[in-house]
């Protein structure tokens, strides 16, 4: 009551300043991440040193027993490799994107965001009817008499790569174009006037200038592909088990919390150890690009 | 240890197929705990209102409502209130002393992992009468409520009828059927079977001689494609891409019944069930019980059997139902002595280590 009373005193400006307004906006989005991303990560660390007694038995049994250290490997190896085609793919189709204006470049966006507007789980079962023996892959492979009997597609590192890609692709696709759109041609005019070819004009001046879109499309496709799950699990063989399998069996079937906390640490920290690393690179790259 | 909806509609290998109406279920958390909160401290004395069931949901709920929700309501007054179960969750709201749900619908052997872990509470046996039952689907936490069978299935195209498959050796036989197995990845279910087909006794299965199991699954390790989803057992089954396999009656009745390729027999089947239970600390035990109770009624139990081919644990239930029914049901007088029950309390146990040895197993 007292502050109030003191406040109708004080100029109206003052009591809507903008640094309080960002405040007053900000305590939203902060508490909600605090409240429920922050804590809940917090315990799900502290748990995983914690319990069942403190100490670090529980990355002792991750790094010696089971398959983890395994299944780490080839969920790194799985989410570089989606990565780098995503990569080679998107960055000619999204420099298409970018030369292209008004209702072109709407059909192009909307055929890029149409398959992020469909459920993971349908696509992928999609990908199973397209890739089984009798499915729609083999049956034009016979008739094109490339091959006499039906060859096995699912469930190899091509069904997993391809339903990946698939779903990853707009995330790198959408901030290259971003990126490339907003790349001034009037400096690439610049650099051909000064006489550099079209070599030199892509690797001097094109792609610098598009480099951040590129790095925010590789960190998107890259993490998001380590925490994949319905994906192999669907379209991959034996070998394709993701680490995020394993986290959800110690967590729901298990119940083995302590266990499944480890290893969310550790992929977290797997995760963040690859984001300082990336983002180090990139800074040394672009500063020798200069 | 099977599957949960841990990822929404991501169905993840489930007996029972399931859908997620997430609006129907958060209006139903919402109410839920609200009515919970305000009430729940002063009417442990009267009859409450109504009680909270969760299950996997799709086609099991339904056959639970017609069979158990809506005669139940009719005899009692209390009324139903749908939930789905998600097993981690069940553990977090026990963990937090505040069960949200009074009956949860659990497979067997994650009911015994539960019970392991006290996180169930105990029943007031002497509501049950044991002799009623089926021997071993009582326990002291929980109760089968159902049973369905893992079984040998074969595509009707790729497999000639004089090469079909009658036991897990058959199965094994690469010489016999060509082409891939279709078998669940994961270590429950797919131990048991790779011992019946190395010759072990039913009645010797348990405890499981792991080792053996994975001598057994050596031999045609190379001829396997896994699933992980009980939809895609039916698709690798019924397109043929594998000619042979394992799957559950439940999901195959339909496409076979609509004409699709596949066929299936309980010839050394594994019954694998489904589990009425309360989280421990639970509310409204009273009603709880006596839901669970009103289940098990053979009337009910048949009624359950005639909207879904799954088997009643009540003996008299059987009397109940005719012979096209009771041809299609696991625990039918033919069809039970064929197969053998999955022991849960093994995998309670042994689960673990055993899942752990899987996981290193398949991908070496």
């Amino acid at each position: 009551m007292a502050s109030s009373v003191v406040n109708r005193r004080a100029p109206a400006v003052r009591a809507w300043s903008p640094q309080r307004v960002y405040l007053l906006l900000s305590i939203f989005p902060i508490s909600f991440f605090g409240l429920f991303l922050l804590w809940p990560m917090a315990r799900v660390i502290v748990r995983s040193f914690w319990e069942p007694s403190p100490g670090l038995q529980n990355f002792v049994h991750i790094a010696t027993m089971g398959p983890y250290v395994a299944v780490f490997g080839a969920t790194l190896q799985i989410a570089a490799a989606v990565t780098l085609i995503c990569l080679v793919v998107a960055y000619p189709f999204a420099y298409l994107a970018s030369r292209l204006h008004g209702v072109a470049f709407k059909i192009y966006v909307g055929l890029v965001l149409i398959p992020l507007w469909t459920s993971v789980v349908v696509r992928s079962f999609a990908w199973m009817v397209l890739f089984q023996r009798n499915g729609v892959i083999n049956d034009a492979l016979m008739w094109m008499n490339l091959i006499d009997q039906p060859i096995r597609l699912l469930q190899t590192p091509l069904s997993v790569g391809v339903g990946m890609v698939h779903i990853m692709l707009p995330f790198m696709i959408l901030p290259i174009v971003t990126s490339m759109r907003s790349v001034d041609p009037v400096l690439i005019r610049a650099g051909a006037i000064l006489g550099a070819g079209p070599f030199r004009l892509f690797f001097r001046v094109y792609l610098p200038l598009t480099l951040p879109g590129v790095t925010a499309g590789i960190l998107l496709v890259f993490i998001g592909s380590l925490g994949f799950y319905i994906t192999p699990a669907l379209l991959g063989g034996a070998r394709s088990t993701m680490i995020a399998v394993l986290i959800r069996q110690q967590a729901s079937e298990m119940l083995n919390w302590p266990l499944a906390s480890a290893l969310s640490t550790t992929l977290l920290v797997v995760t963040l150890l690859f984001f300082v690393a990336f983002t180090r690179l990139t800074r040394r790259f672009n500063e020798a690009l200069g | 240890v099977a599957l949960s909806n841990l990822e929404g509609d991501y169905i993840v290998a489930t007996r029972s197929r399931k859908r997620v109406d997430r609006r129907h279920f958060l209006k139903v958390a919402l109410s839920a705990s609200a009515a919970g909160a305000v009430f729940a401290p002063y009417v442990a004395r009267a009859q409450a209102a109504e009680i909270i069931v969760a299950t996997s949901g799709g086609k099991l709920e339904e056959a639970f409502s017609v069979a158990y929700y809506e005669p139940f309501t009719k005899k009692t007054g209390i009324k139903i209130v749908k939930a789905t179960t998600e097993y981690a969750k069940l553990k977090a709201m026990v963990d937090a002393g505040a069960p949200e749900w009074d009956v949860a619908q659990v497979s067997a052997d994650q009911a015994a992992v539960f019970s392991r872990q006290k996180l169930l509470e105990p029943f007031d046996l002497s509501l049950f009468d044991k002799e009623a039952l089926l021997p071993g689907v009582l326990f002291d936490d929980y109760v089968i409520v159902d049973l369905a069978a893992a079984v040998i299935a074969w595509n009707t195209k790729s497999v000639p009828a004089d090469k079909a498959p009658r036991t897990w050796a058959d199965v094994w036989n690469l010489e016999r059927i060509k082409g891939d197995r279709a078998f669940w990845k994961q270590a429950s279910e797919t131990l048991e079977i790779a011992l019946l087909a190395d010759g072990v006794e039913p009645s010797k299965l348990y405890p499981l001689d792991v080792d053996r199991a994975f001598r057994s699954l050596d031999k045609i390790k190379k001829n396997i494609t896994w699933w992980t989803a009980g939809a895609q057992s039916v698709q690798l089954l019924t397109s043929g891409e594998t000619p042979v396999g394992y799957s559950w009656n439940g999901r195959l009745y339909e496409p076979r019944t609509k004409g699709a390729p596949v066929d299936f027999h309980f010839n050394q089947s594994l019954f694998v069930a489904d589990s009425f239970l309360m989280p421990k600390g639970v509310r409204r035990k009273r009603e709880a019980m006596q839901f669970i109770a009103f289940a098990l009624q053979p009337e009910n139990q048949a009624n359950f059997s005639r909207a879904i081919p799954y088997g009643p644990v009540a003996k008299k239930a059987l009397t109940l139902l005719d012979a096209q029914t009771l041809a299609l049901l696991p625990s039918s007088e033919e069809n039970f002595p064929k197969g053998t029950l999955q022991n849960g309390a093994w995998w309670a146990e042994n689960g673990a280590k055993a899942n752990e040895r899987f996981n290193s197993w398949i991908i070496s």
